[in-house]
């Protein structure tokens, strides 16, 4: 069921340009980093050495949002297409419908994000870091898809509500910036605390406010409660 | 199957009800026609008897039991045909059937469906390339799906040309031979004559009539004669009553005398009931 469940869902994706485009959007932003960073560094001759952290950081989060968006989308086109009135009488609950379509953007943003930083490949990270900070930031990907769906009714405003979630990932990376107190003042957002952890992690030199145990699992609860609070509004909004 | 009292329901953000306490009920094996002009609650009926609306005042009894007091197992055995089609655009019309199907723990067979809808050939490609009427057999194919026992169908044969409609309505009467109950709702008169054993008129989200369609016929129809005949250049007409007419000399003159051009008994048809009890009329 659940297989044959996710072959729906991968042809409407494939059949879709957009959505295709957005499936693969942060692998190919990760190629690009890994070819283009070195010859960056190589032209101009600057090393970014120092910057490895954050740009692995843009593209744990471009993931998460780019699968959200999937995710988002795909959730937009079967409201389009009235779906839910027709799982509203089926056997299955609302609840199931979507929580198996979180499980699949959770599963597909984690393998993304973790395939993505291993084809940047720039610099060394451990591997306790490697497989957990996508696990915060892939939960926040659920959240992304609910937010699409908050404001928008149709795809092209989907497409400028994406955008504007986007827009959530700048706080964070200024926030890399900041190792000082200061830091705390972006501690609101919630990718916030992965991407410290991840900073934590890769710079072992540079000292930080907490340690990886104190960032990361503040970032796991505070991303996982915020899913629950979104999607009663989500719920709301979508079957109206 | 169902006992509906007083049934009232308002949208949020309406100032008037819209179903305002009605009260009506239907048994197993039965086609209950649901009718009455647009806009006057039929479809928003069905949204409560399938618990898609849900903050309503009365009471729903499903099978002797409050309709909320059951859990969502209960639509193992419920096939809905909505109004509007609700299709996977992007999927064929085969990927949309077996997703469908895999919502249930039971299924019908796919392929005798979509060959009596005539849509077998067309299984493969996706509903986006559906003409409306494509979409909307399929949206009834779908109401299948689970082999259910009772069927709610919004406007079935809407949209639909008239060879189709008569698959269709073919179809929904082997489903009531088959032991299933259906609750149909529709404006068209063809569908109810042929089909309904019962039918509800509802008009400004009252019941403003429940009987059979027969009952109706004779009761709102008339025991009457209507003759029309050639009198030179002109046409004329002259009404007999039924109870009378064997006594009825000049009736029997006209006969014999005169050319005929109609004749004409005076039983109603359902289109002259409708307009009759909804109140909602062709002229005037
Ligand atoms: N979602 C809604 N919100 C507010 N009013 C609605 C909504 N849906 C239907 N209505 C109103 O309720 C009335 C009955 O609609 P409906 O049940 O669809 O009628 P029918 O199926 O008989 O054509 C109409 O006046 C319609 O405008
Ligand atoms: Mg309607």
């Amino acid at each position: 069921m659940a297989i044959k469940y996710i072959m729906y869902e991968l042809k409407k994706w494939l059949r879709d340009p957009m959505i295709s485009f957005l499936l693969f959007y942060s692998l190919i932003l990760a190629a690009v980093a890994r070819f283009g960073v070195p010859f960056a560094e190589e032209k101009f001759n600057f090393s970014l050495e120092a910057y490895y952290h954050i740009v692995i950081a843009v593209i744990l989060m471009i993931s998460a949002v780019a699968i959200g968006a999937v995710i988002g989308f795909s959730i937009l086109d079967d409201r389009d297409d009235k779906i839910l009135y027709a799982v509203e009488v089926s056997p299955v609950s609302f609840d199931v419908f979507m929580g198996f379509r979180f499980a699949v953007c959770f599963i597909l943003s984690y393998i993304t994000s973790v395939v993505s930083i291993l084809i940047v490949n720039l610099a060394e990270i451990p591997l306790y870091a490697l497989l957990l900070v996508p696990v915060s930031v892939s939960l926040f990907s659920s959240v992304s898809a609910m937010f699409v769906n908050f404001f928008a009714s149709n795809k092209v405003e989907g497409f400028a509500m994406m955008k504007a979630s986007g827009m959530i990932i700048v706080l964070p990376i200024v926030s890399m910036f900041f190792t000082d107190f200061k830091e705390f003042f972006f501690g609101f957002e919630p990718n916030f605390w992965a991407v410290k952890a991840l900073s934590v992690a890769m710079l072992p030199n540079t000292d930080f406010n907490l340690g990886f145990w104190g960032y990361y699992p503040v970032g796991v609860i505070f991303v996982l409660a915020l899913n629950i609070v979104v999607y009663k509004i989500f719920k709301k909004k979508v079957i109206n | 199957m169902f006992k509906v009292s007083d049934l009232r329901f308002k949208y949020p953000g309406n100032k008037e009800d819209t179903i305002k306490g009605i009260s009506f009920g239907f048994d197993k094996g039965e086609i209950f026609g649901f009718l009455g002009p647009s806009g006057m609650g039929k479809s928003t009926t069905q949204k409560l008897l399938t618990r898609i609306l849900k903050n309503y005042g009365g009471e729903i009894i499903y099978r002797g039991k409050d309709l909320k007091s059951y859990d969502k197992s209960i639509f193992k055995d419920v096939g809905v045909g909505f109004e509007m089609p609700v299709l996977f655009t992007k999927l064929t019309a085969m990927e949309n059937l077996k997703f469908y199907r895999d919502l249930y723990p039971k299924g019908a067979k796919i392929k005798p469906i979509l060959e009596r809808l005539g849509l077998w050939e067309d299984r493969n490609k996706r509903v986006a390339a559906f003409s409306k009427g494509m979409k909307s057999r399929l949206n009834f194919a779908r109401a299948l799906i689970n082999d259910p026992e009772i069927l709610f169908l919004d406007e079935p044969t809407s949209g639909l040309d008239p060879t189709n409609a008569r698959i269709v309505k073919d179809m929904i009467s082997g489903f009531r031979e088959n032991g299933g109950t259906v609750f149909l709702t529709t404006h068209l008169m063809h569908d109810v004559d042929e089909l309904c054993d019962r039918v509800a008129f509802i008009a400004d989200g009252e019941i403003r009539e429940i009987s059979s369609p027969k009952n109706l016929k004779l009761r709102y129809g008339k025991r009457e004669i209507r003759l029309e005949y050639r009198e030179g250049e002109r046409l004329e007409k002259a009404v007999f009553d039924m109870d009378t007419l064997k006594e009825n000399e000049n009736f029997f003159k006209l006969l014999r005398g005169k050319d005929l051009v109609t004749i004409h008994s005076g039983e109603t048809t359902l289109d002259e009931i409708f307009i009759k009890v909804t109140g909602v009329k062709s002229d005037e």
